[in-house]
């Protein structure tokens, strides 16, 4: 067996990997690493290659060249013992629409390896799970969206995988399905190493504790999403609500030197929403309180906002075109 | 090894059960006893007005029934094996799972050459019925009807092989028909072709008959076993079914 050599403590481990079809490159020389028990966001637009890698690492495709391991085992070389390791649930959640929900676990249990007894016993665990008992004797085909989600992720958990791999697992859900199934990832946390994918930002930042930013097949960055956040936008956008006229408000914005930039919209009640993106370590708050009361402005909002990672992945997709 | 058999079993039976819950399954299945059944009243009706020599099994194979129920179904049978599965996705689960192409493939293959058989069974209780109604006068005996099903099996094995291969080589479940449709007409009519080419090119002429399926039925029928054919057969299924195997396992180092 190859690679016993690296670090047990690593999950995934993903080195130079390169894959290219028909001459487009869907993933470029990327490399990034998972520890175990981590709930790590593959994140980047739509084609940025986040599909591309999850489906080499859950053995469905090899990549052009590098390499990717998975609890130290190579994903082409030991194939059957990764995918043994493995929970994988794909894009758009394929399941066999015409079978019944538990007649469906119990077949993919048993495929993946499972006694009877162990089968049953886990069937009906990860039913509880993800809380589709109630609809264990349903036909596939006739179950909601969210539910069928839901029964894609206990085919997923049916083995205990030790890695699970969720590719884009709320999409095409309403808000009420995808706050389920968010719930019921952040619950799986700690018993499994989890590697999500999602173009949605803000569910990365709910789930996650880490993420990989991908953009066109290239890694932007790698790192915990406080620490993205921190390095990347250390000032959020500060919020305020004022009544003045514009044109004064305008001027004035334009006279501090610690604004970077800043959007204004006007309101119908008179009021104007002013999104203000400031230097790092200028706090723009208590100098506009001032000045509003020296010129009679009236504010009904003057906050803060975090930096969300939306801020990043624009800040980071911007520098990498402009690199260009 | 006992995962091994897992697996399969665990495949076969789910593909087996997936041909029982569409209506195409069923379709299959009534429209191959609606021949069947027509072909028995034709032969009644020939018995009623002749005296037979012939065997009433081989009789049944000497129609065109059951070549007609041979092309037509297998197709049908095995358009879904590979091609809905593309198409639905469900095939990137199947092969992460823990399982190998092989085993894959036999559990498909496996699950088509039973359901074909399940077609044929009637068959059994209407040689029986009519045995007993004429009185045996047609002397059908169990060696027939042995290597009456043996030749059943082994051709059905061979297009079942070839349906697998046309169904693995797209993701539309009709081109998938189509192509297993037509490739297994032809080798049908290459072998139709024997008697007329007998005379002229003899090396041609024995390399059809070697294929021809029309002249290796009659042999089954009456219960004769001639190894060539069952060489014929095994080789050439087992030959679709590796081809089918390396388009699948393409996938994997693509």
């Amino acid at each position: 067996m190859t690679g016993n050599t690296c670090n047990q403590e690593l999950m995934i481990e993903v080195r130079n990997l390169t894959k290219r079809y028909a001459g487009n490159v869907a993933i470029n020389n990327i490399s990034f690493a998972v520890k175990r028990g981590e709930i790590v966001g593959l994140l980047g637009p739509n084609g940025a290659g986040k599909s591309t890698t999850i489906r080499i690492l859950a053995c469905y495709m090899p990549a052009t060249s590098g390499t990717a391991k998975v609890a130290g085992l190579d994903v082409f070389q030991n194939s059957m013992e990764v995918r043994r390791l493995i929970g994988y649930m794909p894009e758009n959640n394929p399941l066999y629409t015409e079978m019944r929900v538990k007649e469906y676990l119990k077949f993919r249990a048993r495929l993946k390896g499972l006694s009877m007894r162990k089968a049953r016993e886990r069937v009906d665990i990860v039913m509880e799970q993800c809380g589709i008992s109630n609809v264990s004797k349903k036909v596939i085909a006739h179950l909601s969206k969210g539910y069928k989600q839901r029964v894609g992720l206990a085919d997923a958990l049916v083995n205990e995988p030790s890695l699970l791999i969720l590719d884009e697992p709320t999409i095409g859900l309403d808000p009420n399905q995808i706050r389920t199934v968010r719930n019921l990832i952040k619950s799986l946390a700690g018993k499994h190493t989890i590697l999500i994918s999602t173009h949605i930002l803000s569910e990365a930042e709910l789930i996650c504790n880490r993420a990989v930013i991908l953009y066109e097949g290239n890694v932007l960055a790698c790192d915990s999403i406080d620490n993205l956040r921190a390095n990347l936008c250390p000032e959020g956008r500060t919020v305020i609500e004022v009544s003045a006229p514009i044109d004064e408000l305008k001027e004035y914005l334009d006279t501090l030197a610690g604004v970077e930039q800043y959007d204004l919209s006007a309101n119908d009640d008179g009021f104007i929403t002013c999104s203000v993106l400031c230097n790092p370590g200028f706090d723009i708050r208590l100098q506009f309180f001032e000045t509003a009361i020296t010129r009679r402005w009236k504010i009904r909002q003057l906050s803060k906002e975090r930096a969300t990672l939306e801020d990043v992945f624009v800040k980071l997709t911007l520098t990498s075109k402009e690199s260009e | 090894m006992k995962n091994w058999i897992q697996a399969f079993l665990v495949l076969t039976s789910r593909e087996l059960g997936s041909q029982f819950v569409s209506l195409r399954g069923y379709v299959v299945l009534a429209a191959s006893q609606f021949i069947i059944g027509a072909c028995f009243s034709y032969l009644i009706e020939q018995v009623n007005t002749e005296q037979l020599e012939l065997p009433a099994s081989e009789l049944f194979f000497a129609t065109w029934y059951y070549w007609l129920i041979l092309l037509l179904s297998t197709p049908m049978i095995t358009m879904r094996l590979f091609a809905t599965e593309k198409a639905l996705g469900t095939y990137e689960t199947l092969i992460t799972a823990p399982v190998s192409d092989l085993e894959i493939l036999l559990a498909k293959f496996s699950s088509a050459v039973i359901f074909y058989l399940i077609i044929w069974t009637p068959l059994i209780i209407g040689l029986a019925s009519f045995n007993r109604l004429t009185g045996n006068s047609l002397n059908i005996h169990p060696g027939a009807i042995i290597g009456t099903f043996l030749g059943v099996l082994l051709i059905g094995a061979m297009y079942m092989s070839i349906g697998c291969l046309a169904s693995s080589v797209t993701k539309s479940q009709n081109v998938a028909a189509i192509l297993a449709f037509v490739f297994g007409t032809v080798l049908f009519l290459i072998g139709t072709y024997s008697s007329s080419l007998a005379t002229s090119v003899s090396w041609l002429a024995s390399v059809i008959s070697y294929i021809s399926m029309v002249q290796h039925m009659p042999d089954f029928v009456r219960g004769v076993i001639d190894s060539r054919h069952i060489v014929f057969y095994l080789s050439t299924t087992i030959f679709f079914l590796f081809v089918t195997l390396k388009i699948l396992e393409s996938s994997r180092w693509r």
